[in-house]
């Protein structure tokens, strides 16, 4: 059973009427609770709606349309409900997509399904708004930015916490920006998106992992495409600049001569202080590096590095790169699911991008 | 490339407001002496906020991006 929600309409207004025996509901999509269960044939009980679906985030005039999906086990004789196939997660993130002005094509809709489903086969997948615990241990993604809808509404989603917060981690971008099928796209000016995802808050370990795609190939001087804080234990990466890429996590930058900024990358350490960074799910340095300490607040943003407490950014230092997507994740990043997340992504992105 | 040029003033008033939905101003000071507050062209291109609409007709000036020494590298 599909409902939507017409334009304008509050979601509560939605009322969902069985014809059948429906003997359970397994998941229930929805904008804002509390949905209405007018009538139940053959039950006369009243259904509990399994809220730890429900979309939170939305305020009620910014609902276009809603997506309400039905997954049933119904065994009854009548005809079941077709279950959608998608996976619940994806279904979140494609509904709050439509909700921001973009409608997914099928195409991105499958890729979007199958991008989820792979990162959860690899274990690195996590809701973590609904109260998921990973666990020690078990890496989890913190935001990942797919850019997508040619605006900025839809660009901000984070995959892994599709709400319309802060608290979700869900991009805020400030200067200019060019939003387009390839990605997002800063200005070199001034252009730059908090996350407001402040690591030193998130675990008391510096395990960490984060990485971008890039779909433009420049060698700047001094700009930085991402990453947090000043002085000596920087956080950021940078695809190309003065012909090295560039990476500092928790410990001192590493500088690797590449011969483009085209590609995917990604830089993962453990506790025990071995740094990986990959280019194209190709090493480019593993190295035992001093640790640096979690002393500082700052806030990881993109298109650039900030360099005080809160947001301020050194002015040289905006990037004009294409992004197709961007990833912070902590705890350990195995390399097996470091390999799955870059076969994940690049798979993604090569769908999507022309 | 071309920014838009700003006043001090202009610049107070535009930072941290949206100039469409989900994205807010960023005067920044450009890398000429003494340095100019600009906004970019794109943040004038798109903006949708009736207030700031007059951001439109800044006077273009011509980008100097500021030198800044890396300090880690």
């Amino acid at each position: 059973m599909i409902v939507f929600a017409k334009e304008g309409q509050s979601i509560v207004d939605v009322v969902l009427q069985f014809t059948g025996g429906l003997d359970s509901l397994m998941h229930i999509i929805a904008a804002n609770p509390p949905l209405t269960i007018e009538s139940y044939p053959g039950s006369g009980t009243p259904i509990f709606i399994d809220n730890s679906f429900v979309q939170q985030s939305a305020t009620l005039n910014e609902i276009r349309r809603r997506q309400i999906v039905i997954q049933s086990n119904d065994q009854s004789g009548v005809a079941p409900t077709p279950t959608p196939g998608v996976d619940p997660d994806a279904q979140i993130a494609i509904n709050y997509l439509d909700a921001q002005g973009y409608t997914p094509t099928a195409n991105v809709e499958n890729e979007i399904d199958t991008l989820i489903k792979a990162l959860k086969a690899a274990n690195i997948y996590s809701i973590h708004w609904d109260g998921y615990s990973a666990g020690a241990g078990v890496a989890i993604i913190d935001a990942l930015y797919l850019y997508l809808g040619n605006l900025s509404a839809p660009a901000a989603m984070n995959l892994a916490d599709p709400r319309d917060l802060d608290a979700a981690y869900r991009a805020s971008f400030t200067g200019g920006w060019s939003f387009s099928v390839n990605g997002a796209k800063g200005n070199g000016v001034n252009g730059y998106h908090r996350t407001f995802l402040t690591d030193s808050l998130l675990s008391a370990t510096t395990e960490r992992w984060f990485g971008f795609g890039s779909k433009s190939d420049t060698n700047p001087t001094a700009a930085v495409d991402g990453g947090k804080g000043a002085g000596g234990q920087l956080q950021r990466l940078q695809a190309r600049s003065s012909g090295n890429a560039l990476v500092e996590l928790y410990s001192p930058q590493q500088s690797i001569a590449v011969a483009n900024s085209l590609g995917n990358y990604l830089a993962y350490r453990n506790a025990a202080g071995f740094l990986y960074f990959d280019k194209n799910n190709v090493n480019l340095f593993t190295g035992s590096l001093p640790i640096g300490a979690l002393t500082t607040a700052n806030e990881y943003i993109v298109g650039a590095t900030n360099n005080s407490l809160t947001s301020t950014i050194s002015a040289g230092f905006y990037s004009d790169r294409i992004f197709t997507h961007w990833v912070f994740g902590r705890n350990y990043l195995s390399l097996a699911q470091a390999a799955a997340f870059n076969a994940a992504i690049s798979a993604f992105n090569s769908a999507i991008r022309p | 490339m071309t920014v838009l040029l700003l006043t001090s003033s202009e610049a107070d008033q535009l930072r941290g407001q949206f100039y469409t939905e989900g994205v807010t101003f960023n005067p920044v000071q450009d890398g000429s002496t003494p340095p100019n507050w600009v906004i970019s062209q794109e943040e004038a291109n798109e903006c949708t906020n009736n207030e700031f609409m007059w951001v439109r007709d800044l006077p273009k000036i011509e980008w100097v991006k500021p030198i800044e020494e890396d300090e880690t590298n």
